[in-house]
């Protein structure tokens, strides 16, 4: 990508504005870190959004608010209970990277291998997207596929997103697989349980980086529900009903490996993300 | 292509420089004559052009120099120990660093320093978990990472020791 120009606004209403008018050739940069991905010969005016107030996490009494502008660093070292962004953002290529990198420009623009966007879809949530109004939209349908994510999204500029806090009774775990050590993952997966009664109350599983967006598997999510809150439940998990979905293998793994490596992985998060729920972690 | 000014305070003092908007920070520095901004891999894997903006190590390879407006950069040249005969003193990372011969060829050894640094600033007691996360970044192809660590662990014992007299 080529900048040819750049502006630095202080306010949201004047960063949407230049976005605005400048149409196509208009690029936020919170970060910046994704610029490299852009088309080497696509000229771009750059509006540095890092001045605007939109940093920070805020914890409520249910959820944590976390500004668009917050870097993934913050996010690793937020330690509050109920908080688990954090175990996503260790995973988060390198401490250069996690310094300038936010959580806006990660949500705003899903590459295969972007982390949030998994854990963000399981844990589901709000976000707010303004443009010339401003709207609060669920984190699920916004997410729902790369369509809904571009119609809601557009030349908007994200303020924050709103998170679960997790609760006694509830169990989140984030599975990265990497071929080399950086942030490229061959496959994410992400699953969230929460309990009721010994009973699965319900259960939501995202995986990333194998498809071109992250997808929910609500089949699979459906046949666990209700089930009781027991370990030997993952032993009899139906597979095959992942046959339907299009794999994308990366880094060299065939097919085979690759559907092997997510099965493996699902069952890893569910045991984890049981494990917590049930106050063994 | 428009030149525009932009200014940052750069190793302590306030600067203003003229850029070109395509222009990366690590382009900036080598231009102005911070050579001890190492280019590596472009592409913010290696951690050789390591610089400390607002206190955190950043990948200066990946930023506009814009991003910089208004900022606190410091580069290796900003963080010696004093200055004597003609030359920059090592700080105490550096120092471990020679004691512990923690480098050889010293191609990443700038950007080890502006990781180490950023953190000792941040926490004085680093724990090896720590230390390896604050400098999962940056890459050395010769000397490997254990002599690196040994030196940083020193530093923080070294650290640890002087605040419990
Ligand atoms: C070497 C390398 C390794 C990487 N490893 C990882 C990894 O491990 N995991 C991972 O998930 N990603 C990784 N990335 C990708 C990238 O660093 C992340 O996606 C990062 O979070 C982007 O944040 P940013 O602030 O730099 O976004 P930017 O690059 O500034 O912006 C990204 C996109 O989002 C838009 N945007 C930014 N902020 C907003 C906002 N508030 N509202 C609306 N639009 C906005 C921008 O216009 C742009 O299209 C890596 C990148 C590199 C170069």
């Amino acid at each position: 990508m080529k900048i040819k120009d750049f502006v630095i606004p202080t306010k949201i209403s004047e960063a949407y504005e230049f976005a605005h008018s400048l149409g196509q050739s208009a690029y936020y940069i919170a970060g910046g870190t994704s610029a490299y991905f852009v088309q080497a010969n696509a000229e771009k005016v750059a509006i540095d959004i890092s001045k605007l107030p939109l940093f920070g996490i805020t914890a409520k009494r249910d959820s944590f608010r976390i500004g668009a502008l917050t870097t993934i660093s913050d996010i690793m070292k937020k330690e509050e209970d109920g908080f688990i962004l954090n175990r996503a953002a260790k995973k988060f290529v390198n401490q250069q990277i996690r310094n300038i990198s936010t959580i806006g420009g990660n949500i705003a623009r899903v590459f295969y291998w972007s982390d949030f966007p998994v854990v963000l879809k399981t844990l589901d949530g709000k976000i707010k997207i303004t443009g010339f109004d401003s709207k609060i939209l669920k984190i699920s349908d916004v997410f729902h596929n790369s369509t809904t994510h571009k119609e809601a999204i557009g030349n908007a500029i994200i303020e924050y997103i709103e998170i679960p806090r997790l609760l006694k009774n509830m169990g989140f775990s984030y599975s990265k697989e990497t071929r080399i050590s950086s942030g490229f993952s061959s496959a994410t997966v992400a699953s969230f349980i929460e309990l009721k009664d010994n009973k699965i109350k319900d259960v939501r599983i995202t995986i990333g980086s194998v498809f071109i967006f992250p997808m929910r598997l609500f089949e699979l999510e459906n046949s666990l529900k209700g089930e009781p809150a027991d370990f030997s439940i993952f032993n009899k998990i139906n597979f095959n009903l992942l046959d339907k979905y299009k794999f994308n293998p990366r880094d060299g793994m065939s097919l085979e490996y690759c559907k092997h490596l997510v099965k493996t992985r699902i069952k890893d998060v569910l045991v984890e993300s049981l494990k917590e729920a049930l106050g063994e972690k | 292509m428009v030149k525009k000014k932009i200014s940052f305070r750069l190793n302590g003092e306030l600067r203003e420089f003229e850029i070109e908007p395509n222009e990366k920070l690590l382009e900036l520095l080598r231009r102005i004559g911070y050579k001890g901004v190492k280019y590596g891999c472009l592409e913010g894997m290696c951690g050789s052009c390591t610089v400390i903006m607002n206190g955190k190590a950043i990948a200066s390879c990946l930023l506009y120099a814009f991003q910089a407006d208004g900022k606190e950069i410091t580069t290796i040249e900003g963080v010696s120990a004093g200055f004597a005969d003609g030359c920059n003193l090592p700080n105490e990372i550096q120092d471990e660093f020679i004691k512990e011969h923690a480098l050889q060829c010293g191609y990443c050894t700038p950007g080890f320093i502006m990781s180490a640094k950023a953190m000792f600033d941040e926490n004085p007691i680093p724990d090896d978990e720590t230390i390896k996360i604050y400098t999962d970044g940056n890459r050395c192809r010769c000397t490997g990472y254990e002599k690196i660590w040994s030196a940083l662990k020193n530093l923080s014992e070294k650290h640890k020791e002087k605040l419990r007299r």
